[in-house]
């Protein structure tokens, strides 16, 4: 089967939201916990094998490995309904058990040790496609295993798969609160770098918008984690689905964020999600014409990252959309829809280059019901992004001015001997934001050239 | 005793009668009156009434039957079983004329008059025959009774016309020619001695009347003056329409309608002989009629002759329709007469056409030996073409009286029943019309809805039926579906992982592609793809097509996809319509290849973007690459994104819509028709001139993106090969070997002789492209901008969104 996926779940957070990812598949395509194919599930215009395969008895296993470095929630997964669905092969826990203590570089380094044993994994599950185009990795930034092994992980996939897309959903931790995990500035900012240099695409979940939408739109006053899992498995599930469901466009990745993302490193993507429903609140959003949905997703409210408008004598501006419609859409409205939001000027965009809203229309599975016609995701390359990495490294950077807590990472190889892995991060991540900035004005189009410059002075 | 004898009379006219029970009642009253009325039995031997009986068969022209009675009557002669011959003979006679009376009384009062026998039985008679009674006293009373029922039933017709629109002009005509008369008469006593003159006039105008020669009438007599003369003229016009319509009739006819027109024009000229017959009569009673109580009593009748002339005159050389829609023209005339001579006329023409309606959408039988229905056949047309030559819409035979849309609902309707059997090899009966509809609901449609109400009924009947079988045997909505998903691409995955079969094969010349080779291909793509799914008969279906080859064109442009048809679908998936899917695949085809190439240059620039990262010196000219890839892509989406929705689901969701409206096959042919063309003019591959320069340009886009595509991969191996020759001295550097100056030359060296005339080549190439492929979008959307089509304009709204073309147009100009 071409362009298969393979999903890579890291951590605790990384193996939370990809179970919720694959419940949510599971539903979508009709697929019992035990990975049986429901007697409803008739209709057969899904392509599950970009995200399953089929064992020998006709069950369907996900193509999914799941990595963590202490048990506790992968064990949560195998008492659960779902316990049967993966291929307990793929399940890989470290023996030691301990975790990573929330230490980026105590995950990196436990990743560098058990190098063979998962790579034994994620090649046996690569060669068990017919032509994999690339893999999607779930994780957090900001914890240990997450960010760290995920971080090693991420630079060997690109050594071991030069030519496989990397596609990440990256949990960006709350900024605005007092931190549960003291060194997640550190975490975040040494993330980043893997991120920017290692994935191909970055889907940014922002822990701060999520929560927030949760309590705004959904009326929750303190959302758990499982509601804040069931958006990111919404986003997820939603942006894959024109690869699940084949159309006349976007039935790969590739050619789904191709357009998106215009050079190497401006690769991360804003997401958006409407209408949004939960269990058991009715939602206020009643009116879903294509116009409305589109509209609604330009609203910074329903946006999955809290970003700046503005910035540092900078406007920011959208590089490029995709809206994925799913539903009951009359082709027409789209091109109207088009019409009226470039005529309100309700969204900027970059100058320096075409970009416009592109719009997929996608099928909506037949065994969910929805009380909405019409629901919509934006995949978005906003340079307002450039503001969340200035908020982490705003924090990182007053941690480090007192080079508060690292001792933890001092005691491991790679800062044995210096911090100069918190510069490099550091002075990566500073780069990406000015490249950011740059791409607000029409100069980007040299930017080229300033940076050969500034090499050369160097 | 008169008890058993009503009785005995009631069982024979029971017979008689055929059983209906107010016709009985009538004719037993009749009977039991003449039975009653013979006891005077005024016939003294067979002689006298025999030539009664002859001269009444002479006087409705029954020669045929004159003959039979003479045989019969020989016969009769020859038993001796009937005891009271001449009695009975007596008692048929007074029947039989109380019958015709009865006859020509019944054909009124039916609504249908399926004879005309009585059209000239106008007022005038009853007067002319209540007038001979009352002078002529001394008739015979038989002859006295029946004239009496003659007259009470021609009052009777009167009523019954009166009850129709005619009642004042009859009855004013009645009262003038009653006062006429009485004029006239004093006129007849006075002049005696013009008596004699008159009446040899008189004798010779009856047979002018007749269309005969009469020389001395028409010759210039000074015996006659003038007043009589310009009356003598009057008769004579008669007599010549009356050559006319004979004329008319004589003329042979090659046509049904026209038979039928003659054949009551020849009833209509019966019918005038009848009249003239008994003016003849009149006549031989001196002073019964004079030139000028021969004018008012002609006065009707030259009417009703002039008017039938006229028609006649103007139907010559008609036939079918044509003349159908003719004598329409004329019944919609003001002057109830006129209507009244025409109604009969119409009906009876009509009857041969409506039969072959029924026929036709009954059974799918055209049976027109004439050439008259407004359907014909061309029997040479083969089963494929059997909906769209077979049978054709003659227009000028349509009667006026139906419309357009009721010829195309008849002719439909019979075709559906003919494809049907002869395309979808379907036998079953569909429909027994119980009862046709009345040839006047066909030209009095305003009055009665029956002829409408038959047409659409069994239209649709058969629409619905054919529909049925289209849907339910040959799953016409599903390869609709398929056409949808493979033919229009809508299969992505199929599509994508065909292309990535095939690309190697499709890159070589047109002329070095194989069918065998792209057909193993393509079953590879069925059996890994959702397309697995499909059910057998879809999959049976798709094949491959190579398209003609010229010496330039490589495998890209020549393959196709395509699906076979058969049967029925053959006629809405024609071969033409093959080939506009042909076209159209061939155009998605060509912008899919592009979104993949210009996709496969983004993967291969992005993945190696840490080799480019590792050579500072070439940051700007790679940045430039990943902004023109980046152009590049947006424009092959922008146009794919337009495709999709603007081309083919808007295209796709309206032609849903009106397959589901459409109750024939007519409307489903048209419904696809025109979504074809929507698609094509909208791919700008219709032919039009902006439309041909717009896919020349997007040509020349899509080549320079090729070109691009080439560069890149270029610029790629360029810089493995730099980066594999860095290795050594970078190992050295590492090792700390790196101090012997030479090798630092030779490696400076190197960089300046291979890499950078390499990387120079690569960008003055990269350049010309780019200001290349800038300027045909710029045209491009020039171009789209002049395009008449507004769904085609559209496409440059999606392309430059965010009007950076215009800006970037200006700073070049500025540069």
């Amino acid at each position: 089967m071409p362009s298969e996926i393979i999903t890579l779940q890291l951590g605790q957070c990384g193996n939370q939201i990809g179970m919720e990812f694959w419940r949510q598949l599971c539903a979508e395509h009709g697929i019992s916990p035990e990975g049986k194919l429901e007697s409803f599930a008739t209709e057969g215009s899904d392509r599950k094998d970009v995200f399953f395969y089929q064992a020998d008895d006709q069950h369907y296993i996900p193509r999914a490995v799941l990595l963590d470095l202490e048990p506790r929630v992968i064990d949560g997964i195998m008492k659960s309904p779902y316990r049967h669905l993966y291929n307990p092969e793929n399940v890989y826990i470290s023996k030691d058990g301990g975790g990573a203590g929330n230490n980026w570089a105590q995950g990196f380094y436990q990743g560098e040790k058990l190098y063979e044993e998962i790579f034994d994994i994620i090649d046996r599950e690569a060669d068990n496609g017919d032509s994999l185009e690339g893999f999607v990795l779930c994780h957090s930034i900001a914890g240990g295993t997450g960010s760290g092994m995920g971080s090693n992980i991420l630079e060997k996939l690109n050594d071991r798969f030069p030519k496989k897309l990397i596609q990440t959903y990256s949990v960006f931790p709350m900024t605005n609160e007092v931190a549960d995990v003291v060194v997640q500035p550190y975490n975040s900012i040494l993330t980043l770098r893997r991120l920017t240099e290692n994935a191909d695409c970055t889907v940014v979940l922002d822990n701060t918008a999520l929560n927030r939408i949760a309590t705004e739109r959904l009326k929750k006053t303190t959302p758990t984690l499982a509601e804040l899992n069931q958006l990111v498995s919404t986003i997820m599930s939603g942006s894959t689905s024109t690869l699940r469901y084949p159309g006349y466009m976007n039935n790969d990745l590739i050619s789904l964020i191709s357009s998106l993302i215009p050079t190497p490193r401006l690769h991360f993507l804003i997401s958006a999600y409407t209408p949004l429903t939960s269990d058991n609140t009715e939602s206020e959003v009643r009116k879903t014409t294509v116009l409305d949905v589109m509209r609604r997703l330009l609203q910074p409210k329903n946006v999955m990252v809290t970003t700046a408008a503005r910035d540092r004598n900078v406007t920011h501006c959208y590089v490029s959309i995709l809206n994925i419609i799913q539903g009951d859409v009359d082709p027409s409205e789209v091109h109207k829809s088009l019409m009226r939001i470039r005529e309100r000027k309700l969204a900027d965009f970059i100058p320096w280059g075409p970009a416009s809203i592109q719009v997929a229309l996608s099928k909506k599975s037949p065994y969910i019901t929805t009380q909405h016609r019409v629901s919509g995701l934006m995949l978005a390359n906003h340079t307002g992004i450039s503001s969340l990495f200035d908020r982490i490294c705003e924090h990182y950077d007053k941690l480090i001015k007192r080079e508060a807590f690292v001792e933890n990472f001092r005691r491991l190889p790679m800062f044995k001997d210096n911090l100069d892995e918190f510069n490099e991060s550091r002075e990566v991540v500073q780069q990406l934001m000015d490249e950011y900035r740059a791409a607000t004005t029409k100069d980007y189009v040299n930017f080229g050239n300033a940076q050969s410059g500034q090499t050369e002075q160097t | 005793m008169a008890g058993s004898q009503l009785a005995l009379i009631k069982n024979l006219c029971l017979c008689y009668c055929d059983n209906k029970p107010d016709a009985l009642d009538r004719t037993v009253n009749t009977v039991s009156h003449l039975l009653h009325s013979q006891h005077g039995n005024t016939y003294q031997d067979d002689i006298r009434l025999l030539d009664k009986i002859w001269k009444h068969f002479q006087k409705y022209g029954r020669n045929q039957e004159m003959l039979r009675f003479g045989q019969v009557y020989a016969r009769l002669n020859k038993l001796k079983v009937l005891k009271v011959r001449l009695e009975t003979l007596q008692f048929l006679y007074a029947l039989a004329d109380t019958a015709s009376t009865e006859r020509s009384h019944d054909s009124i009062s039916r609504p249908l008059p399926t004879s005309s026998a009585s059209s000239f039985d106008i007022p005038s008679f009853s007067l002319l025959s209540t007038r001979c009674e009352s002078s002529n006293g001394k008739e015979n009373g038989l002859s006295h009774n029946s004239s009496h029922i003659k007259s009470s039933t021609s009052l009777q017709k009167l009523l019954q016309y009166s009850n129709g629109d005619e009642s004042a002009l009859s009855t004013t005509n009645q009262h003038q020619l009653t006062m006429n008369h009485t004029n006239n008469e004093i006129d007849t006593l006075s002049g005696a001695k013009r008596d004699s003159d008159e009446a040899k006039i008189l004798r010779e105008l009856l047979f002018g009347m007749q269309g005969i020669e009469t020389p001395r009438l028409s010759g210039n007599d000074t015996n006659i003056d003038r007043c009589t003369r310009s009356l003598i003229a009057r008769f004579l016009e008669c007599g010549w329409l009356y050559e006319k319509i004979r004329k008319i009739i004589n003329t042979p006819t090659t046509s049904l309608v026209a038979q039928a027109f003659v054949a009551n024009l020849s009833s209509e000229l019966r019918e005038y002989h009848r009249l003239i017959s008994v003016i003849e009569q009149q006549a031989n009673t001196p002073g019964m009629v004079s030139l000028k109580k021969l004018h008012v009593w002609m006065c009707t009748p030259m009417q009703r002759l002039k008017c039938l002339a006229a028609v006649a005159d103007t139907c010559q050389g008609k036939k079918g329709g044509q003349l159908l829609s003719v004598l329409y023209m004329h019944s919609q005339h003001g002057d109830t007469l006129q209507q009244s001579i025409l109604y009969p006329l119409l009906y009876n023409c009509t009857i041969p056409i409506r039969d072959m309606i029924v026929e036709w959408i009954c059974n799918g039988i055209i049976n027109d030996p004439y050439q008259e229905f407004f359907v014909s056949t061309d029997k040479m047309v083969s089963e494929e073409k059997l909906w769209y030559d077979k049978y054709t819409l003659r227009v000028p035979m349509i009667p006026s009286f139906i419309s357009m849309e009721q010829a195309k609902k008849i002719w439909i309707t019979g075709k559906s029943i003919n494809f049907l059997r002869v395309v979808c090899k379907d036998r079953t009966m569909l429909q027994i019309l119980k009862t046709p509809a009345p040839s006047q609901s066909l030209f009095q449609q305003q009055r009665s809805t029956e002829f409408q109400d038959m047409i659409v009924s069994v239209y649709n009947d058969t629409t619905r039926y054919l529909r049925s079988i289209l849907d339910d045997k040959y799953q016409m909505m599903d390869h609709f579906k398929a056409i949808k998903r493979y033919l229009l691409l809508g299969q992505g995955d199929f599509i994508k992982y065909l292309m990535d079969l095939m690309e190697n094969e499709l890159n070589k010349a047109a002329n070095q592609v194989f069918y065998h080779n792209l057909q193993s291909l393509m079953d590879a793509a069925i059996r890994v793809t959702n397309a697995q799914y499909e059910s057998e008969d879809i999959i049976k279906r798709l094949d491959l097509r190579l398209m003609y080859v010229s010496p330039s064109e490589l495998g890209w442009d020549v393959c196709c996809l395509d699906y076979k048809f058969d049967g029925p679908l053959r006629t809405i998936f024609t071969e033409e319509n093959s080939l506009r899917y042909m076209r159209i695949f061939n155009h998605l085809w060509r912008v899919k290849r592009m979104e993949y190439t210009t996709c496969g240059v983004w993967k291969q620039l992005i993945k190696s973007s840490r080799q480019f990262a590792a050579i500072p010196e070439i940051s700007d000219m790679t940045h430039s690459c990943f902004v023109m890839s980046n152009e590049m892509t947006k424009f092959v989406q922008s146009v794919n994104y337009y495709i999709m929705f603007e081309v083919l689901e808007c295209s796709w969701s309206d032609l849903l819509n009106k397959l589901m409206e459409a109750k024939d096959l007519e409307q489903i042919l048209e419904a696809h028709d025109d979504s074809l063309l929507k698609i094509l003019t909208r791919l700008h591959l219709d032919g039009h001139e902006t439309s041909q320069e717009l896919a020349k340009q997007l040509r020349c886009i899509f080549d320079l993106i090729l070109n691009f595509g080439a560069i890149i991969q270029r610029l790629i191996q360029c810089v493995e090969t730099e980066l594999a020759a860095r290795k050594p001295y970078q190992q050295q550097q590492r090792h700390g070997t790196f101090t012997k100056n030479n090798d630092s030359d030779t490696e400076i060296q190197r960089f300046h002789t291979v890499f950078k005339p390499q990387l120079k080549k690569i960008k003055s190439d990269f350049l010309i492209v780019k200001k290349a492929f800038r300027d045909a979008v710029l045209k491009f959307l020039q171009q789209l901008k002049s395009h008449p089509d507004i769904t085609l304009r559209s496409l440059s709204f999606r392309l430059n969104f965010n009007e950076v073309y215009k800006v970037s147009h200006t700073s070049k100009s500025t540069a």
